[in-house]
């Protein structure tokens, strides 16, 4: 499904490389948004989309605990949201 | 705790938030029904405030509970974590979240020190008891008990067109630390909501009120009294000679994270954060200590204990990227995070899930993670007499050490599944089971006697995850 390019596509990407140098973060960085222009769906074709079970954290409880885990048993910490743990644990 | 939420809300805003307010209940049921589907078509066509005007006019609560236990094997350390959520999306799309989360904690974990051939004694941080460890044993603490209370709020609303505001408060509150952080998000939607655009600053102060004091930098501990070891404190006289922040210690922890979620087509989601974040303050453990050895024979000499130190700012940044994939019925979530900082730690993170729909809404998820991380620059299992340690000047000949194992290389494997079943009124019940495998990197330059012990045990711990969910 083709749908028009949109201005914020280059506003994003523009950063990035000075940002992350490594050519390795970078590809990962932009790579969902190498097709910005020509990607997607129409607002009909949600469905699959709209199901709980799609939704990038189904249990905030859940990803919650286990971020709280990891971070007090291991040296790295964070990736899909912010704060340290608020934990005296590590 | 990490705001999870102000992240997850962007992501979902591109699609999977279509559905805020609706049940899952009764959106699966809505393949089956000719009624339901031309329901469910009609709500994606509409904006999402409108979406959750319309399926939320009753406004209910949903509340997520949860208890986890988890177990370290060998008697180390046990947690029991109790939580419970609830958001509320009002006719406005407006949400509003709290979260309450309990955590006790006993058992034993390891203080640092390298295991010796003759049983080693130590103080504990308190000063108000010892303890004695085997020959030939990884020394562990027996008085690791804590408790924690934290409390979350968080508040979402549209801000403009097409934008939402995430704003997020957590305090968290244990026997020898206190945390307090704020946060704020705005996400934006592109091309027809198929992008998403976030970005997400938060604050966080903590305050650190070690037990025995805060100790600053590598500093000696004194002697035990019965000669065959020694540790924190002694006979009469408890902790370190000087330098103690007996009126505790801080940090300040800030963080950036950007985050870009694309769906790519009726099927995948996918989504791209990079996180930059940078504390400053005090970084030590305070009950971690390192074994002063001799660089012969591998034995305590010397001061034979001192606190360990940790530089006092860090650097982090991370990249995660995560795919959600939905195949004929089944789910697959795949994501990697890239992590490094500025204490030499890089660490990779692959994690897999598969939710293999049984029917009837209930659900079997294997999960799959592996991580690895190389050490930080300062991780070392001991200091030896003379090159990292000077017992005759009690001064060290390194700027930082740290012999906690959580800051050395080590590979670590988490195999487990959760199975799902949904309740009646819309509520689901959740069982999870995972084990979890961190094997340590074998240190290199043993000297002495330390050749023959195991430095590195390998870590196994058991999670159990009960969960229960509905609305309110």
């Amino acid at each position: 499904m083709s749908l028009n390019p949109d201005p914020a596509c280059s506003l994003v990407c523009s950063p990035f490389p000075t940002l992350c140098r490594r050519a390795a973060l970078c590809l990962a960085a932009l790579l969902p948004l190498a097709g910005c222009s020509n990607l997607g769906v129409q607002p009909w074709e949600r469905d699959l989309l709209a199901k709980p079970s799609m939704q990038l954290t189904p249990s905030a409880v859940e990803a919650g605990v286990d971020d709280h885990t990891y971070f007090s048993k291991e040296a790295a910490a964070g990736g899909r949201g912010t704060g340290g743990g608020g934990c005296g644990c590590n | 705790m990490q705001l999870t939420a102000i992240t997850s809300a962007p992501g979902a805003a591109t699609g999977a938030s279509d559905a805020r307010g609706a049940s899952g209940a009764s959106l699966v049921s809505a393949a089956s029904s000719l009624r339901a589907t031309l329901a469910a078509a009609t709500a994606a066509l509409l904006a999402p405030g409108l979406v959750a005007a319309q399926t939320t006019s009753a406004a209910q609560w949903q509340v997520d509970s949860a208890v986890l236990v988890y177990q370290e094997g060998g008697g180390r350390v046990r947690a029991v974590e109790p939580v419970i959520s609830a958001r509320r999306t009002d006719g406005n799309d407006r949400t509003v979240g709290l979260k309450l989360t309990l955590d006790a904690l006993t058992g034993a974990s390891p203080n640092g020190a390298a295991p010796q051939p003759t049983a080693q004694t130590f103080t504990s941080p308190s000063g108000d008891s010892r303890y004695t460890t085997p020959a030939g044993k990884s020394p562990l603490d027996p008085n690791f008990r804590d408790r924690r209370v934290a409390l979350a709020g968080t508040l979402e609303r549209p801000w403009g067109t097409a934008q939402r505001l995430s704003l997020a408060a957590n305090v968290s509150s244990e026997t020898d630390f206190k945390s307090l952080s704020l946060s704020a998000g705005l996400a934006r939607d592109f091309n027809q909501k198929n992008t998403t655009l976030s970005l997400t600053l938060a604050l966080e102060a903590d305050r650190i009120e070690a037990q025995g004091g805060v100790p600053t930098g590598l500093r000696p501990l004194r002697a035990g009294g019965d000669g065959d070891g020694g540790g924190r404190g002694g006979d009469d006289d408890d902790d370190r000679d000087d330098d103690e922040h007996e009126g505790g210690a801080s940090r300040t922890v800030a963080d950036v994270l950007l985050g870009v979620t694309q769906v790519i087509n009726r099927h995948w989601l996918m989504q791209t954060n990079i996180g930059y974040g940078r504390s400053s303050g005090n970084h030590d453990d305070p009950y971690k200590i390192l074994s002063v050895v001799d660089g012969s024979t591998g034995l305590l000499v010397g001061d034979r204990y001192v606190s360990e130190s940790r530089p006092d700012s860090r650097s982090r940044l991370s990249v995660y990227w995560q795919n959600k994939l939905h195949l004929t019925q089944d789910v697959v979530d795949l994501s990697y995070r890239f992590y490094r900082d500025d204490w030499g730690v890089r660490a990779h993170t692959l994690d897999l899930r598969y939710r293999l729909e049984l029917g009837a809404g209930l659900y079997l998820e294997p999960h799959l993670r592996l991580h690895q991380q190389s050490k930080a620059d300062f991780s070392q299992g001991w200091l030896v007499e003379g090159q990292g340690w000077n017992s005759s000047t009690q001064t060290a000949n390194v700027a930082n050490a740290s012999a906690d194992p959580r800051l050395a290389a080590f590979t670590a494997q988490t195999l487990g599944a959760k199975f799902g079943m949904p309740l009646g009124r819309g509520g689901e019940l959740t069982a999870r089971l995972e084990f979890y495998r961190q094997t340590p990197k074998a240190l290199a330059g043993a000297p002495g006697a330390l050749r023959t012990l195991e430095l590195t045990p390998t870590l196994k711990a058991t999670t159990v995850m009960l969960g229960y969910s509905l609305p309110w």
